[in-house]
């Protein structure tokens, strides 16, 4: 007899939650029929499904014909349905294809039932070497699929492993269902680690930067808390959430008949909020009236709809759009795309939808000595804001940035107005209006087709044979083995001098997912995973341009893509070096005059002196590793054979040593 | 004595030179200047080969003459941090100015097939 089962029969005695039943109720054996019956009284209708997509609990049971419990009673064994397969009906409702964890004791009940109760299929468990890995597994997931994924960890130690990508999460406005075990009760908890690893409200460490958080005190408390916290994470702006699952909550076992009346609420998902009609109207004509209208976006398309909606307004005005690329919204290669800051000095109305920085959008900070800093709009520009930003903030962390004062501000989903916006300023079209556009249109296409290509190409050749490899020959060498295929890239590209979105033509939507939000390090690799994961079904070649440093965070998200067949290919920008530290070093040693000629700033910064051998790190987690790769001529062969490997279902890494940025 | 304290690095630059086809080209000045280049990391932003990217411009064969250059690396209060005398003397400055001119020329864009494509839209 375990201690465990000890603790039953003692929580039985004093019948602290009614619904405990251990050996000495044992003879009230549970058969499985009656606990689907507990859910769903003969007869009764099902709980509507939330979409046509979505498993009702009948068809999930239906599914999970496993679920025997109708064993007779042995000695310190359970009898009956325990709590955590009612968690699992719940979970079965919700579409929710994937819950990636590491193994925890405080989630074993919960565990065991969706592998032995739910068939281990929607949801399906993926292994993480890492909470903090998985997190950021769900966080790229999310961006692909649009639907979120759970991320299951261990109460305290686990969720504290997990905090930083869930702020990543928060800051990149992606949803992402978080549960983890604890157990309240003292007297029901097993003495020793378990003890040390719950807490009072273990939420509290994160709640700054997520949404909404419960501990439900009951199943049936459970079934509504998971559903609203689904219902909360997918209503704009996203957000994590988090369930924590009480240990006896999962292990035990409720009464025959205690849940007659347990039910799964259908999620209806809210409409998110348009932004006010005459504030919409206004922002139009301003729009209409100005010469030189600027969008800045950077989470405005939440979904392929908002791209296309974008692009609908940039075109219906001419205007130039400066995509920051929280997410794919808008092409690169469109004649009114413009990169920097040259297109906002020159507006004189500035749209900015979505923003994560608005105030450093329109104002130069540059990072001196001294720190100048001071608007770069001209004087009388007229600025709109639209956005859930406004919609919700909390106080402690900063990434809502600094205060910006706008002539409009408008709280609102972006995407979910712009058709509203684009039928306003259509209404306002006259004659003169659409000869300035077209005029307006005609020199954007001119400038577009002169300058792009020569500067591109000049600034490509110029280190084309060096080696280490530049990035610039890396993109254009990866570029032309992708460019016919469907391909998706699922890196951030700023660390190569953003080559990629200098010379490859981003159109589609799932092409592009941004990157951490949070800037917090660790995320690439395994938010790489997780958005190949969601690509996997569609059969795309996915792509990550994988920083060495990040990697190191965190390499075990290899063994994740191994294990589970994740088609990826990682092609590594090994410039042996926590590269930005590199040059922060550089600046304060500069500054202080002091240090350079002896290299002081290499000191902490670098990753050599062992060289990291990636390619034997990818091969010792059983994913194909090619490399290290030093010259440039090698390099198309190396990506090709990678390119087989991934296409046939397995994920690889090409080691490539390259220039710092 | 640099050199000893950079030894992966000045190898590493060695062998951009080689692929670079410099290692014929360059003189013995200009060879050392890639070792100060390397050492008083002007690297770190302008790239291995001076060719810059997203953190600094390019400054391999700059227009600049060496008396421009050297204000500019002095007395920078924008983007970049200013390097005084005091942590790159006039003697290391003078060669890393020349190994940038001494870097060989780049192959002309319309030689390279992969440069096709941009050209091309
Ligand atoms: C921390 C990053 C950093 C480092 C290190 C650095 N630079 Fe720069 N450099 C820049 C930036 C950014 C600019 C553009 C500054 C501007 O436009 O005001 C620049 C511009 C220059 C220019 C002007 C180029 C032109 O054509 O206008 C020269 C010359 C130059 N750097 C030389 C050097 C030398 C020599 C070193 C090493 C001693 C060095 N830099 C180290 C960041 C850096």
């Amino acid at each position: 007899m375990t201690d465990k089962s000890k603790s039953k029969q003692a929580v039985t005695k004093v019948d602290r939650r009614k619904f405990m039943a251990g050996v000495a109720v044992a003879g009230a054996a549970v058969v499985s029929t009656e606990a689907k019956s507990a859910i769903l009284p003969p007869g009764a209708p099902a709980p509507a499904a939330p979409s046509a997509m979505r498993p009702s609990t009948v068809m999930a049971q239906a599914e999970v014909a496993t679920a025997s419990v109708s064993a007779p009673a042995y000695p310190g064994t359970q009898n009956g349905k325990p709590g955590s397969d009612y968690m699992v009906d719940v979970l079965k409702t919700l579409d929710i294809e994937y819950i990636v964890t590491n193994p925890a004791s405080s989630c074993r009940g919960i565990h065991e039932s969706i592998v032995n109760y739910g068939g281990n299929r929607m949801p399906e468990l993926l292994t993480t070497m890492h909470e903090e890995s998985g997190t950021a597994m769900a966080h790229g997931y999310f961006k692909v699929a649009l639907k979120p994924m759970g991320s299951l960890c261990h109460g305290t130690v686990g969720l504290q492993h997990a905090a930083m990508a869930v702020y990543n999460a928060w800051c990149d406005r992606a949803p992402i269902l978080m549960m983890i075990g604890n157990e309240m009760d003292a007297n029901v908890r097993r003495p020793g680690v378990p003890t040390t690893h719950a807490a009072q409200d273990p939420a509290a460490m994160i709640r700054d930067f997520t949404k909404w958080d419960d501990q439900p005190g009951s199943l049936q408390h459970f079934s509504e808390s998971m559903v609203r916290a689904y219902r909360i994470s997918m209503t704009p702006p996203y957000e994590p959430v988090l369930i924590v699952m009480g240990e006896e909550l999962q292990e035990g076992v409720p009464e025959p008949g205690h849940f007659e009346n347990f039910s799964i609420p259908k999620v209806a998902l809210p409409t998110p909020p348009q932004g006010e009609s005459n504030a919409v109207r206004e922002t139009a004509a301003m729009l209409v009236a100005a010469e030189n209208p600027v969008f800045v976006v950077d989470r405005v398309a939440r979904t392929p709809a908002g791209l296309a909606l974008m692009v609908e307004l940039a075109e219906l005005l001419q205007a130039t759009v400066v995509d920051q690329g929280g997410r794919m919204n808008f092409p690169n290669m469109h004649h009114l795309a413009a990169r920097g800051a040259a297109a906002i000095r020159r507006a004189d109305v500035v749209v900015g939808m979505e923003l994560t920085d608005f105030w450093g959008t329109v104002n130069d900070f540059s990072d001196t000595a001294h720190a100048q800093q001071g608007p770069i709009v001209r004087e009388g520009t007229r600025m709109v804001s639209i956005g859930t930003g406004d919609v919700y903030i909390r106080a402690n962390y900063q990434d809502f940035q600094r205060y910006q004062p706008v002539d409009i501000a408008i709280a609102a989903d972006a995407e979910a107005t712009l058709p509203s916006l684009i039928e306003a300023v259509r209404m306002l079209l006259d004659g003169a209006a659409r000869t300035r556009i077209d005029n307006r249109g005609q020199a954007a296409r001119d400038a577009y087709n002169t300058a792009r290509s020569r500067v591109a190409a000049d600034a490509a050749a110029s280190a084309w044979n060096a080696s280490p490899i530049s990035g610039a020959r890396l993109s254009f060498e990866l570029w032309e083995l992708i460019k016919n295929e469907d391909w998706a890239l699922v890196s951030r590209d700023q660390s190569i001098s953003n080559w990629p979105h200098r010379v490859w033509t981003f159109d589609k939507y799932y092409q592009w997912i941004g990157g951490p939000g949070g800037a917090g390090i660790g995320y690439g690799l395994p938010a790489a995973v997780g958005a190949a994961l969601a690509h996997r079904p569609h059969g795309r070649l996915v792509v990550n341009i994988q920083n060495d440093g990040d990697c190191m965070y965190a390499p075990g998200a290899l063994w994740t893509a191994a294990h589970h067949k994740i088609p990826l290919l990682n092609v590594m920008h090994n410039n042996r070096a926590y590269h930005q530290e590199v040059m922060h070093l550089q600046r304060m040693a500069s500054w202080r005059q002091r240090g350079l000629s002896d290299g002081s700033w290499r000191v902490a910064t670098t990753i050599e002196n062992p060289n990291v051998d990636y390619a034997k790190l990818a091969e010792s987690m059983g994913v194909a590793g090619i490399g290290p790769i030093e010259n440039p001529n090698d390099l198309a062969p190396a990506l090709r054979r990678a390119i087989d490997i991934v296409k046939a279902g397995e994920p690889a890494l090409v080691d490539v040593i390259t220039q710092p940025r | 004595m640099h050199r000893k304290t950079l030894p992966g690095f000045v190898s590493a630059l060695l062998a951009s030179l080689f692929f670079a086809g410099a290692a014929q080209a360059a003189d013995a000045a200009a060879e050392d200047g890639a070792a100060v280049y390397s050492r008083s990391g002007c690297w770190g932003c302008h790239a291995y080969l001076g060719q810059g990217g997203r953190d600094g411009p390019q400054i391999a064969h700059t227009a600049l003459s060496y008396e421009a250059f050297s204000t500019f690396v002095r007395n920078s209060t924008g983007d970049m941090p200013p390097f005084t005398a005091r942590i790159v003397p006039d003697a290391d400055l003078e060669k890393i100015y020349a190994y940038l001119q001494s870097i060989p020329e780049p192959p002309a864009p319309e030689t390279l097939p992969l440069l096709q494509d941009v050209f091309s839209d």
